[in-house]
């Protein structure tokens, strides 16, 4: 173990001749990700508890917000190819600070239908600003190392975006919302978001943008990088992307898995938990066990296929459902459980350490996947793609999961829950049951199709037509 | 200059697909609009704890009706009022609880000044008396009471306020509750009275032992 944690470090010794715009991109990356974990964890309870809307309306909010940001990723990530890093950072960092800052301030101001449609504008700019900033920061971090630092480079900035959420969960959102109670606790969160948007901001002055690490890099005006609309007309009639497609959207029930994390935790832990339960330290759980498997896990499971580690992992992150799902009297059944608090502080925990297990042999081996079944000449088309079923996913996702806690784990459910007035089919167990069968229908519905999906399709045109790159 | 003229075409592409997408849902969430009520301003200034704030909103609605019913007897989904959300509170520290107590009992005299109905029960036959009861809100329980809330009502399952106050522990409500009037015989439908719910109380959190012994007490000497 000592040594998988001193050969995990002993990489970092290649970024020690970088240059100073690799490390101030990933200050930039440190101050964005604690402002966005932080805020990402409260939204639904922001939503909630300070604009006033229900459940319904704020999980559906949160799946526009999410559908926002792909669009706009999808559409504006060449633009930085166009106008330059810095002046790049400096409109999505401006537009994040705007955002932020309203969003921590309006609800002291306004109210009701006024508030509702700031608060909507300002979660639209929010994921225009974001939108901003992702393609930036990987061209940054393109830009700013070697081809032989590059890997490294892009471990380094994993970590730190890992670090960031640690700190983010455990620091900022309990320390907050103990030290200001919920309703100005989750305003803070916000305005302490767009300190960081100016923090990032400092950080963007300091950058040479033309400082290439490797000259080979530079641009030499030609137009290299297809928007994606182009790429998808391109590809689409493709029988390798459309298998990659039926496999993207067999994925999908197990991929929201991930979007739980901020859809249904906030409001399920505080439902069922307390108002003021550390939501935060529980969330922080997770990135802390992906920094301490990259370190020590992913040099053993490397050994095994992408497909079958894709399987695996889909099927662990799937399973940490089931204790979610089990009706609580069985659980507290268990040893060393005595109460409904004990009994549900263990599924949350049990759920959080079984989920980022499956995450962590899941996540990187399935955009390994994409990028293995991809045509050799347009791999960085078929991941640009990837994101298309979740695209649409995303929204549904949002609406649904509102509906499931208005119906299934509503504010005040815990006092029924201890009198004995829920049933199974009226309780929060009962809403993870259908998000568990939704999760488990991923990797059954993978393991009955993979023969199909992972099967080579001949190519049916000419010999003289492949050398074109067509298939 | 084409490039950006190429992304921006794209960007107006793909924002106004997933602006469908929002309307889809829309569409589908309109269809639906019976099933899930509206959010309710007065519950919302309720939550963030500011009493002018409760004031103007309730003035503001309270002359509104819906299908009939005044703002300050709507329900909820759960069947639930906005005396029974000021009623309710779920935090472990107590501070926490103290802190929204204080808050919230002068609310429950602003709602029933503009007209709140005192004893309503939810779906559940819970009224704002239980939720307080199970809150730990001990001037809000006792706010209730003293504006005439019926401590004998029973929920589906039996329980009343004092048999709720008793198996969550809180003492000063039980206090409260039983000098009402509240009969600790009482028997829920698992078959507890209220000194056995404080029993049950006691062996799941073994470590609020000294609370649970004054609420036994309290219930021993009726």
């Amino acid at each position: 173990m000592f040594s998988a944690v001193t050969n995990y470090f002993s990489e970092f010794k290649l970024l020690k001749n970088v240059s100073r715009e690799f490390w101030l991109t990933n200050a930039i990356q440190f101050f964005d990700g604690v402002a966005y974990f932080s805020m990402i964890t409260v939204l639904t309870l922001y939503l909630t508890t300070n604009c006033g809307l229900n459940d319904v309306d704020s999980g559906e909010w949160v799946g526009y917000y999410t559908l926002f940001i792909t669009a706009f990723v999808f559409a504006v990530g060449s633009i930085c190819d166009v106008i330059g890093i810095k002046k790049s950072y400096y409109i999505g960092f401006g537009i994040l600070a705007l955002a932020r800052i309203g969003m921590g301030l309006f609800p002291v101001f306004l109210k009701g239908r006024e508030l509702h449609w700031t608060v909507m504008a300002m979660l639209f700019l929010l994921s225009m600003g974001t939108a901003f900033i992702s393609p930036v920061t990987m061209t940054c971090l393109r830009r700013f190392t070697t081809k032989a630092t590059r890997p490294t480079g892009f471990n380094m900035n994993y970590l730190i975006m890992n670090v960031g959420a640690i700190i983010a969960n455990a620091a900022v959102i309990d320390g907050f919302r103990k030290m200001w109670g919920e309703v100005y606790g989750n305003l803070a969160i916000f305005i302490f978001g767009f300190a960081m948007s100016l923090c990032a901001l400092g950080c963007v002055t300091f950058i040479r943008e033309d400082n290439y690490a490797d000259d080979s890099e530079r641009s030499d005006g030609r137009n290299e990088n297809k928007r994606p609309l182009a790429i998808f007309l391109e590809v689409w009639k493709e029988r390798a992307f459309q298998k990659l497609l039926l496999f993207l959207v067999l994925t999908i029930g197990v991929r929201l898995v991930f979007t739980h994390q901020f859809l249904v935790m906030p409001k399920y832990y505080t439902r069922v938990m307390t108002t003021d339960f550390e939501l935060g330290l529980m969330n922080a759980i997770n990135p802390t066990i992906i920094v301490a498997g990259l370190i020590l896990l992913i040099p053993v499971i490397n050994r095994f296929s992408t497909i079958k580690l894709v399987i695996f992992g889909m099927s662990i992150s799937a399973f940490s459902l089931v204790l979610l799902a089990v009706p609580l009297d069985w659980i507290m059944k268990f040893p060393l459980i005595h109460n409904v608090t004990q009994a549900y502080l263990f599924i949350i925990v049990s759920q959080i350490l079984i989920f980022a297990l499956g995450e962590l042999i899941f996540s990187p081996r399935f955009q390994e996947y994409v990028a293995s079944v991809s045509p050799p000449d347009k791999v960085s088309s078929y991941m640009a793609l990837s994101v298309l079923p979740t695209f649409i996913s995303k929204p549904i996702n949002g609406f649904v999961s509102g509906i499931l806690i208005f119906r299934y784990c509503y504010d005040g459910i815990r006092p029924k829950i201890e009198t004995g007035n829920i049933d199974y089919g009226h309780s929060p167990e009962f809403m993870w049951l259908v998000y568990l069968i939704l999760a488990l229908m991923s990797p059954i519905a993978v393991v009955a199709l993979r023969n199909f999906i992972t099967h080579k399709t001949p190519p049916v045109i000419p010999a003289t037509a492949q050398e074109g790159g067509i298939q | 200059m084409n490039k950006l003229l190429g992304i921006l075409i794209d960007a107006v592409i793909l924002v106004f697909v997933a602006f469908v997408f929002v309307v889809l849902i829309k569409v589908v969430k309109t269809s639906l609009e019976k099933k899930v009520p509206k959010d309710d301003p007065v519950v919302t200034a309720i939550v963030q704890g500011k009493i002018e704030n409760v004031e103007s909103v309730i003035k503001e609605v309270e002359d509104q009706r819906t299908e009939g019913v005044k703002a300050l007897e709507r329900k909820d989904d759960q069947g639930r009022t906005a005396l029974m959300r000021a009623s309710y509170a779920n935090f472990s520290a107590a501070d926490a609880v103290a802190k929204t107590d204080e808050k919230r009992a002068p609310m429950i005299v602003l709602l029933m000044e503009h007209g709140a109905l005192i004893d309503q029960q939810d779906k559940d036959g819970w009224t704002a008396l239980m939720w307080a009861s199970w809150s730990g809100l001990d001037k809000t329980a006792d706010k209730l009471l003293e504006l005439g809330a019926n401590p004998s009502l029973p929920d589906r399952q039996g329980n009343t306020a004092l048999t709720i106050a008793a198996q969550r522990g809180n003492a000063a409500i039980v206090r409260s509750l039983l000098a009402k009037g509240a009969d600790p015989s009482g028997v829920t439908k698992a078959g507890k009275t209220a000194i056995e719910s404080a029993r049950k109380g006691l062996s799941e959190y073994p470590r609020k032992k000294d609370v649970y012994q004054d609420v036994i007490g309290s219930l021993e000497s009726k």
